[in-house]
């Protein structure tokens, strides 16, 4: 087991789009600040950018948490939304349930799960309808020993 | 990693605990503890900033002691082109060299040759190179520390091409000890330079080797040897038979308008000289900017080496002396040319080793130990007013705030926090009216 | 191709980042998709969008990309240009569109990411 080095938790607002990505960039100020590689920075961001983004569109509250280990970097994301009923149909590229008014805001093309998954070394999703959906992200710090 | 045992010093008798060199300093390497100043030297990049900036003469470099050179059967001097600047008109190059020789050298050395042979190697160099631009020359001892200490992504971009003057170093030893039948440790090969960061070079390369020159001696220590034996020389016919020693214009104009650029071609090149010019350069570099810039030049002073804290003259009258000097030279001539021919195929000019970004405190720690720091250094700066007054005895709050966070200092050094510290400081700084 | 000969071939109008025209660009992404961008990070290429919104700097900061180009005359608000001089992201408004804002750049040696 990982010694756990840091934990921070941020709430997210559903609908908030005005502060919507605000999380994620602290997430990133602080690993910057740790000094970790700039590319494990940029994949821990879009991480937490595409899930925000999606709890900010689908959900009411969520939080995100960041964890840093010795040789990893998880992010978590939990909400008490309306859960996600087919996991496989959302994780395929191109499938979405956003409005028109999500995607005039530049999400909600159903590509935000993909890329969270893409950029994730361990990544699930387990959800329930009407309960929430936990989102979990293992992005490996492999230059660190 | 290496210790650094060289570099600048205070006088604590002469310190008065002003501030000033810790408000200067680039790299924030200066505290004030017990109303003296000291330098936490990881982090100082020899730049003497802080030398110029104390009224009270308590800053001094390494140097290397003239009867230290006593030990040596044979000394060789490797003067900058900027001494040859510094003179009144009618001093000739030929007449300084005279004075070196007067003030104790058995030889001076003309590294016109080393100069070419490097920049064609640096040319092969970049040449050959596809990874980020621009390359950066490290001609300028500062400017390397600079990127060691606050721009590690960027030593890769360091030019891993031997400076001339080590070049220099390395022929002269050998040329004299095979001539004169001397081991190469009975010869001493000494710089004439124009600043002190240069003379921590020689002492303490930054690639951790040892230098193939033995010190450095400051223009000031020769510029009167050099005036009085041309006062002595007067009427003389000068003896010297020897044949002139700088036959072409290349090492003169070394350190005026193009430096080293005129000598790389088909590369885009970008020369940029004081601190604060080039931490500006650097920072856009980091962000991407200048990647068409094939080859830059920086030095540490304004204007390049004439303006070196060893320097005597004006570092624009330097200039033009050096500049009308070299009109009275040929470009180029058949003798160097020849040398740089013969040579070029038969010595290795790359660099003996790597040079490393330097250990700055908290970057060599672990990722869980820079989690504890940052966490111990938000919450101190939280707590600080952000004033940077600097009365704490660090250059800015955040500055203390890292203190706090590795154990060096605590928070209550803070005037806004603790009554006791201002009361102590009070006593202390007020004690001719109190 | 730097910023600032972008913006004299486009005709762009500078809405922050004047002082960092000297950046250099050779990729681009062109997309309304902020997804799209997000899944093809390409450090330091140039972000060619038409959705104006505060997320389009958001994730230009994510993603490390150095500007962005708004087509067809599109402006962000007040505050999502605040957001960007913040960040140090060059934002540029062009009245071309997407299409031929693409078109030029490409033919000029824009080359696009994956």
């Amino acid at each position: 087991m990982p010694e756990e080095l840091l934990r921070k938790t941020f709430e997210i607002q559903g609908w908030d789009f005005e502060n919507a990505g605000e999380r994620s960039a602290e997430v990133t100020t602080i690993l910057k600040d740790l000094d970790v590689d700039p590319n494990i920075i940029l994949r821990v961001g879009v991480v937490a950018f595409e899930a925000e983004m999606n709890v900010v569109m689908y959900a009411g509250r969520a939080t995100l948490t960041l964890v840093v280990t010795d040789d990893e970097i998880v992010v978590e994301v939990a909400d008490e939304g309306p859960g996600i009923a087919d996991i496989e149909l959302a994780m395929q590229p191109g499938y979405s349930t956003a409005s028109d008014e999500m995607r005039e805001m530049g999400f909600g093309y159903g590509l935000g799960l993909p890329n969270i998954k893409k950029n994730s070394d361990v990544f699930s999703l387990q959800s329930e309808v009407g309960r929430g959906t936990r989102l979990h992200s293992i992005i490996r710090l492999i230059s660190y020993g | 990693m290496d210790k650094r045992t060289y570099g600048f010093r205070i006088d604590r008798e002469k310190c008065q605990g002003c501030l000033s060199c810790m408000r200067v300093c680039p790299t924030h390497a200066i505290r004030v503890k017990d109303v003296k100043a000291q330098y936490r030297p990881d982090s100082c990049i020899d730049c003497g900033v802080c030398l110029r900036a104390c009224s009270r003469d308590a800053i001094c470099a390494t140097t290397t002691p003239v009867e230290d050179l006593s030990r040596f059967k044979f000394k060789v001097a490797v003067p900058s082109p900027v001494l040859f600047g510094q003179f009144p008109t009618g001093i000739t190059p030929a007449q300084v060299v005279d004075g070196l020789l007067a003030f104790g050298f058995d030889e001076v050395w003309d590294y016109s040759v080393e100069i070419n042979l490097v920049a064609r190697a640096i040319q092969q160099y970049v040449d050959q190179w596809t990874g980020p631009t621009p390359l950066v020359s490290i001609t300028c001892p500062v400017v390397v520390r600079l990127v060691q200490v606050s721009y590690p992504a960027m030593v890769d971009q360091l030019i891993p091409v031997q400076i001339a003057r080590e070049i220099a170093g390395r022929e002269a030893k050998r040329r004299f000890s095979a001539r004169l039948g001397l081991h190469e440790d009975q010869i001493a090969v000494i710089y004439i330079t124009p600043c002190q960061a240069k003379t921590i070079s020689i002492l303490q390369p930054a690639e951790g080797v040892v230098s193939n020159l033995d010190g450095a001696l400051g223009f000031p220590e020769v510029y009167n040897a050099v005036l009085a034996c041309r006062r002595l020389k007067k009427g003389d016919a000068i003896k010297s038979s020897r044949p002139p020693i700088i036959r072409n214009s290349g090492l003169l104009r070394l350190h005026v308008s193009e430096g080293m650029g005129r000598l790389v071609q088909q590369h885009r090149y970008l020369r940029v000289t004081g601190l604060s010019n080039i931490i500006q350069v650097f920072n856009d570099i980091e962000k991407g900017k200048l990647r068409n810039v094939g080859f830059l030049e920086a030095y540490s002073c304004w204007n390049g080496c004439a303006g070196g804290n060893l320097t005597v003259a004006n570092m624009y009258v330097t200039g033009s002396t050096l500049r009308s000097l070299a009109r009275t030279l040929p470009e180029t001539d058949p003798v160097t040319e020849a040398e740089v021919e013969r040579r070029f195929p038969n010595e290795d000019f790359s660099l003996k080793a790597p040079i490393r970004p330097r250990p700055v405190r908290g970057t060599a720690a672990s990722l869980k130990e820079r989690v504890q720091m940052r966490q111990l250094a938000e919450d101190a700066l939280a707590s600080l007013p952000g004033l940077d007054c600097g009365l704490c005895g660090a250059p800015t709050c955040r500055e203390l705030a890292r203190d706090v966070s590795v154990g060096d200092a605590s928070k209550n050094d803070c005037v806004f926090l603790s009554e006791r510290r201002l009361q102590d400081l009070r006593r202390v700084y007020l004690r001719s009216t109190a | 191709m730097r910023l600032e000969m972008l913006r004299d071939l486009l005709r762009c109008e500078v809405l922050t980042g004047a002082d960092a025209l000297d950046t250099e660009i050779d990729m681009a992404v062109a997309s309304d998709a902020m997804s799209v961008v997000l899944s093809s990070p390409h450090p330091r290429a140039l972000m060619i969008t038409g959705l104006t919104n505060i997320q389009s700097v958001r994730t230009a900061h994510i993603s490390h990309l150095p500007a962005i180009m708004y087509v067809r005359g599109s402006r962000p608000t007040e505050a999502t240009v605040k957001l960007a001089r913040d960040n140090k992201t060059v934002l540029l408004s062009t009245e071309l569109g997407m299409f031929d804002s693409c078109g030029i750049l490409y033919s000029r040696g824009i080359k696009g990411g994956i």
